[in-house]
């Protein structure tokens, strides 16, 4: 029997724009089951960034419940939801966002410190993990965009959370190495059992998925369930 | 370390703004530092002089006995006790003014010894009251009790002229002829009488060069009118109850004694007030000085901060992202504000210390109040302190109020200035 990782339940989400009111999410239901890798695609501005900035309690939705791991995350306070988002979630954003003035280590170990911990030798091993074992010292400017975002997929492993979400990690990068980080995303994931929910354009990027879910305007239009091929 | 970096690292060209917020502070906090340095000493300078000059003191006196002056200076006359003052001051007069009465009696013996003179000043005084505007050091023996009776105390230099020790003796001639032998129960090291008065022929004195009287023989106001035969008192000294008070002291004195010209009241509030008030505008231009050395440096190095701050936005939010509570990430933000004020304080502190001058005096008529001596305190401490973390707080605040309103994406997707 599966378990249920995410379920997100009749979401909705506007923004305001100046005077104007945009609806990002409209009523958006589906669940994604623990160790499965899903794809959230969808054209520019569908709200697929929305979705996965909702489940991972960096945003509140005007409507709906979203229920990590058994527990509803939409009532979480600010404090509540930073203990969830360290304990319970590895984010990886399509621009890094690795902080400067860290070497590549110190970007992994960054996770841990909320918590009082600092295990070096973890971070160490993730970084092996990603194929950056040699470049710990190296701080970001001095990494290429695809050793970047390889950093930033350990950071996202750094404190073992049940699920990943990320949000077009290879859209910075070129075709070579967008492959290569899809690959290592998918198999890490597929390796360590997390949940993955990926954001992405390109629905043939990472193969195989257990699913994708296409949005457009903010609704959920088809839920494709692939077998591994 | 991470911390560390954290706090203090990634500022980029922004790190140039945040020395520069700290040499501003720095140099803010040295200026208000300084003005405040000179306000305390100056404070310190006005309640000395107070406390020397005693403006609360209303001095009553009455004409000076030119009876002195008529002594002569050779031949072989019979010791004369004279009054240094007139004896005209009715002592229910006084103390129906109000305020405390210090009543004294000052005579004056005159010698007689072989070819020589010897001039000495005895003072009737309340023991219990006199010492609370003079100040009497006893080397030896003890000072006067109210209830004593033929004993006396004296200062080295009288005690040396007249020749006696403590538990001697020496007479004094009396109003009605006789003599009154007073033994001397205590010799004085120091002596500063408040109100003296003036030296106006050579006697034994502890101030060589002073031209008032600074050295006598001092008995109970009992013993002296004993001695002189009135009750009446030479001068006096009303303490009012605040320095405030004394103009209602003085009307009162004067409305006491108007039909009696040759009574004097003399007070040191009026002069004293003025002083103070020369002296209390000039510090209020150093006070203008620090207050808006320190709004506009806190301004403007708030203004540095929070480009700093504005700058890392997207640091903070990142921190947010990754599971740093507020908390943690407000202490991130604090470290470099707490960081850049507190070593801007330091500094600044440290130099008006250093450069402050250790003393100096005031132009004019607020010399008189005595020299400044500039002083460093926990209050100037906290003031620099609180001025310098204002400055961080006011550049803070932005940031913090823009995290506050925005959801974490929102600052994530914002540029954020």
């Amino acid at each position: 029997m599966k378990n249920s990782s995410v379920a997100v339940r009749s979401v909705t989400k506007t923004y305001r724009r100046g005077q104007r009111r945009v609806t990002a999410l409209l009523n958006v239901s589906f669940e994604v089951w623990q160790g499965e890798l899903a794809l959230l695609v969808g054209p520019s501005g569908s709200g697929k960034t929305t979705l996965l900035n909702l489940i991972a309690a960096l945003d509140r939705p005007d409507r709906g419940e979203i229920i990590v791991g058994g527990s509803e995350i939409t009532g979480l306070s600010r404090s509540a939801a930073a203990l969830y988002r360290n304990e319970r979630v590895g984010f990886i954003f399509q621009s890094y966002n690795l902080l400067p003035q860290l070497t590549a280590l110190e970007n992994i170990i960054l996770p841990m410190l909320p918590k009082r911990r600092s295990d070096r030798r973890r971070a160490m091993e993730l970084l092996g993990a990603v194929g950056l074992g040699h470049r710990s010292s190296h701080r970001p400017p001095e990494l290429s965009g695809g050793e970047q975002q390889r950093v930033a997929i350990a950071r996202a492993l750094a404190n073992d959370p049940a699920i990943i979400l990320a949000d077009e990690p290879t859209g910075n990068l070129d075709d070579d190495n967008a492959r290569k980080i899809a690959e290592l995303l998918s198999s890490t994931c597929r390796e360590r059992g997390k949940s993955l929910i990926l954001v992405t354009h390109n629905r043939e990027m990472i193969r195989p998925v257990d699913r994708v879910f296409d949005i457009r305007a903010g609704i959920l239009t088809t839920i494709e369930s692939v077998s591994a091929s | 370390m991470i911390w560390a970096k954290l706090v203090f690292g990634g500022f980029g060209r922004r790190g140039f703004e945040a020395i520069v917020a700290l040499g501003v502070l720095a140099v803010a906090a040295a200026i208000v530092a300084g003005a405040m340095m000179v306000i305390e000493g100056a404070k310190g300078a006005m309640a000395r002089a107070e406390r020397d000059d005693r403006p609360d003191i209303v001095q009553v006196k009455s004409r000076f006995n030119r009876a002195v002056f008529e002594t002569p200076r050779s031949g072989n006359l019979a010791p004369l006790t004279l009054p240094v003052y007139e004896p005209l001051i009715d002592r229910d007069k006084l103390n129906a003014v109000g305020g405390t009465v210090v009543a004294r009696q000052s005579l004056l013996r005159n010698v007689v010894a072989g070819e020589s003179f010897l001039n000495l000043y005895i003072f009737g005084i309340e023991p219990d009251k006199e010492t609370r505007v003079s100040v009497f050091s006893v080397g030896r023996g003890r000072f006067l009790r109210s209830d004593d009776g033929a004993v006396a105390v004296l200062d080295h230099a009288s005690a040396q002229a007249l020749g006696v020790e403590l538990g001697g003796s020496f007479p004094v001639r009396k109003a009605d002829g006789q003599d009154l032998s007073l033994t001397v129960v205590g010799i004085l090291d120091r002596l500063e009488l408040r109100d003296p008065p003036p030296r106006t022929i050579d006697a034994p004195a502890l101030k060589p060069d002073s031209s008032y009287v600074s050295s006598g023989v001092f008995v109970t106001l009992r013993t002296s009118e004993e001695i002189f035969g009135r009750s009446t008192v030479t001068n006096a000294l009303v303490v009012a109850p605040a320095a405030r008070d004394v103009p209602s002291v003085v009307e009162g004195l004067r409305e006491a004694f108007r039909l009696e010209p040759a009574v004097f009241i003399t007070e040191r509030y009026g002069q004293f007030s003025r002083k103070v008030h020369d002296f209390a505008q000039t510090l209020a231009l150093f006070t203008i000085i620090g207050a808006v050395t320190a709004t506009l440096a806190g301004l403007f190095a708030a203004n540095l901060l929070h480009d700093v701050y504005a700058d890392r936005r997207r640091q903070y939010a990142m921190l947010l992202a990754l599971g740093f509570s507020p908390m943690q990430s407000a202490v991130v933000g604090v470290g470099v504000g707490i960081a850049t004020a507190g070593a801007g304080a330091m500094i600044g502190a440290l130099v008006a210390a250093a450069c402050t001058p250790r003393h100096f005096a005031m132009p004019s008529l607020m010399a008189d109040l005595g020299t400044i001596e500039p002083r460093f305190d926990g209050f100037i401490a906290v003031v620099v302190v609180g001025m310098a973390l204002a400055a961080v707080a006011l550049g803070m605040a932005p940031t913090a109020w823009w995290l506050h309103r925005r959801s974490v994406a929102g600052a994530l997707s914002e540029e954020g200035r």
